[in-house]
């Protein structure tokens, strides 16, 4: 019963509040919007490392974002962005094969705008981390990634593509530096960063974890990473989403290991609020 | 990215073949000439094999490296069995029923056991000599945290001597046994290399320079004579565990040549599911000596099978270290 109340409680606080920040969003070219937001979605994703195998895994799972948009027309848009991805993927029908698979990221962006409609600038991530486990795979059960990025950022942005209630964006993200260490490194599951400075030890299971500290820098060359993603959103509330991401990089010469995912999304605006 | 792999009797097959030639660490170490193997081995595979057959032909290689870390497996495990043909110089019953039963007076061994109630390490000493510690472990997975570890030292810290059984140890994690070994000096002691592959050509390897440093402990068990028993099934991480206290001068080895297994080992599939595994490094100690065959003992002794009342490495242990005790 006691739930029951402190259920209805918050809806009906969720509703009123949600009533109230429609009413103060109002977009012209003089105010400054902010969103808190919820994003839910499902993933398909693709894997292959050529350093172990030509194996292409692939499989599906979900994905989770919250996150914060500060946008103000022709002038600047930021966000910050925290967003967790689940899959589990198979290769060539392999039962052996199965892998989980887990990816985190924190970002930052920041867009200065060109025009109403464009807007260019630079995302960082914050934290980025992917992990793929599988426990047939002896000493190589767990891969992990761990890995920041700096890209440039373009957006665009028509805020009336069918009527004032729908407005599409497209967000594209090209990396251009990028800081990395994984695990395994070519052969063993140490490292990649400590096996080729030569710093591998066995006084403690340090070796086994990926580390900014024994990370190296990496260019567009060596690591692309690409993320774009189409958004119509309605009546500031919803968004409804595709996203694609692919990222290929080379620890070592000729032998790429490349990730793609496709994702359909709906993100909901918890909270909007403009001054 | 590149087309899924065809799961042909050949391209599994060269997979293999490119998997060994890339990886693994030791081809010079265990004159394995790859190519050649590879030629004429991939000239008796075509489409019309079974899978079984086409195993056994995978194993050939396998067989070829002589490395106990390196298998791969199918419907069955297959592994180079470094144990054929060697001596004994361990008998579990004959260990547990004249020495480490608990119905034995005069001595005191404790057995621990795992979350599982499995046996999993023994601290005391034996009725042989009440002034010589006894250590045994079985494995390097351990049921045993950090201060688990300060605690078996701080229990045998006054004794005068210490023997620690290692026979029958296959190895586990590299990280606990180091810090077992850690308890063993008082200095930073230069151990050696392992020598990692880093790419696929032969060239492609990275050095990282081991050190064991000693453990931040006041029950370091440093400067009192310290026998290491072993026999052929020492392996892996007890490799591990003994190249890191080689340089120590108050240590010596007795039984009989460990099995080797000094090397990381990595692991994958093949595209048709089968298992492989290979090592990726190999260890080279301070005075320039490959682990990875084997290491002999500074005293060589065997037990007698046929006299299971005595543990002839065991005794032997206690009858060198004695003169040594202070």
């Amino acid at each position: 019963m006691k739930s029951k109340f402190i259920g209805l409680t918050l809806l009906f606080f969720f509703i009123g509040y949600y009533s109230y920040s429609q009413n103060k969003r109002v977009n012209d070219n003089y105010t400054m919007i902010n969103s808190i937001y919820l994003t839910a979605g499902g993933i398909y994703s693709d894997f292959q490392d050529t350093k172990f195998s030509d194996l292409r895994y692939s499989g599906i799972g979900g994905q989770l974002e919250t996150g914060f948009d500060n946008y103000k027309k022709a002038k600047h848009y930021q966000n910050v962005k925290l967003s967790f991805e689940y899959s589990k993927e198979i290769a060539n029908s392999l039962e052996i094969s199965k892998t989980t698979v887990l990816d985190y990221n924190l970002s930052y962006k920041y867009l200065w705008g060109i025009n109403n409609l464009f807007f260019l600038g630079a995302k960082a991530d914050i934290l980025g981390f992917n992990m793929r486990s599988n426990p047939n795979m002896g000493n190589n059960n767990l891969a992990s990634i761990m890995s920041n990025h700096l890209y440039v950022s373009a957006m665009y942005i028509n805020e009336n593509i069918i009527n004032e209630d729908w407005c599409l964006s497209i967000n594209s993200d090209l990396s251009l530096i990028s800081l990395q260490d994984e695990v395994p490194s070519f052969g063993v599951a140490y490292s990649n960063g400590m096996v080729e400075n030569g710093e591998v030890s066995f006084d403690s299971h340090d070796s086994q974890l990926p580390s900014y500290t024994t990370g190296s820098f990496h260019g567009i060359w060596d690591n692309f990473r690409f993320f774009i993603d189409f958004n119509m959103e309605y009546k500031k509330r919803f968004v409804f989403s595709y996203s694609w991401q692919m990222r290929r990089y080379s620890s070592v010469d000729n032998y790429p290991a490349t990730i793609g995912v496709h994702a359909l999304k709906v993100r909901f605006n918890i909270a909007n609020w403009s001054k | 990215m590149k087309p899924n792999p065809e799961k042909t009797n050949e391209e599994v097959f060269d997979e293999y073949a490119k998997l060994v030639k890339e990886k693994f660490a030791m081809l010079k170490l265990k004159g394995v000439d790859i190519d050649h193997l590879r030629d004429s081995i991939g000239a008796t595979i075509n489409e019309d094999m079974s899978d079984s057959e086409l195993f056994s032909k995978l194993t050939i290689i396998t067989q070829r490296l002589k490395d106990g870390h390196s298998t791969l497996t199918g419907d069955t495990v297959f592994y180079y069995d470094f144990t054929v043909g060697q001596p004994v110089a361990y008998d579990h019953d004959m260990l547990f029923n004249n020495y480490l039963d608990p119905a034995i007076e005069s001595g005191y061994v404790t057995e621990y056991k795992d979350a599982q109630g499995r046996p999993d390490y023994f601290v005391g000493y034996l009725p042989l000599n009440p002034d010589v510690a006894y250590l045994r472990f079985p494995s390097w997975i351990l049921d045993i945290t950090d201060d688990g570890i300060e605690d078996v030292f701080k229990k045998i810290s006054n004794y005068k001597g210490l023997i620690i059984d290692l026979r029958d140890n296959g190895g586990g994690d590299p990280v606990l046994a180091t810090k077992f070994a850690k308890y063993l000096t008082d200095d930073e002691v230069y151990m050696g290399y392992e020598r990692f592959k880093t790419g696929p050509a032969e060239e492609d390897t990275s050095v990282s320079k081991l050190f064991l440093k000693p453990a931040t402990s006041d029950y370091r068990f440093v400067n009192k004579p310290i026998m290491i028993l072993t026999d052929i099934w020492c392996f892996s991480a007890t490799t591990t565990f003994m190249y890191s206290v080689y340089p120590l001068p108050n240590i010596k080895f007795i039984g009989y040549k460990t099995g080797g297994g000094a090397g990381s080992v990595a692991s994958g599939i093949l595209s048709n599911g089968w298992l492989w595994d290979l090592s990726v490094s190999e260890f080279v100690d301070y005075e320039g000596n490959h682990w990875d065959n084997g290491h002999w003992p500074d005293i060589e002794q065997l037990i007698d099978e046929n006299n299971p009342q005595v543990d002839e490495v065991l005794e032997r242990a206690y009858r060198e270290i004695e003169p040594l005790l202070k």
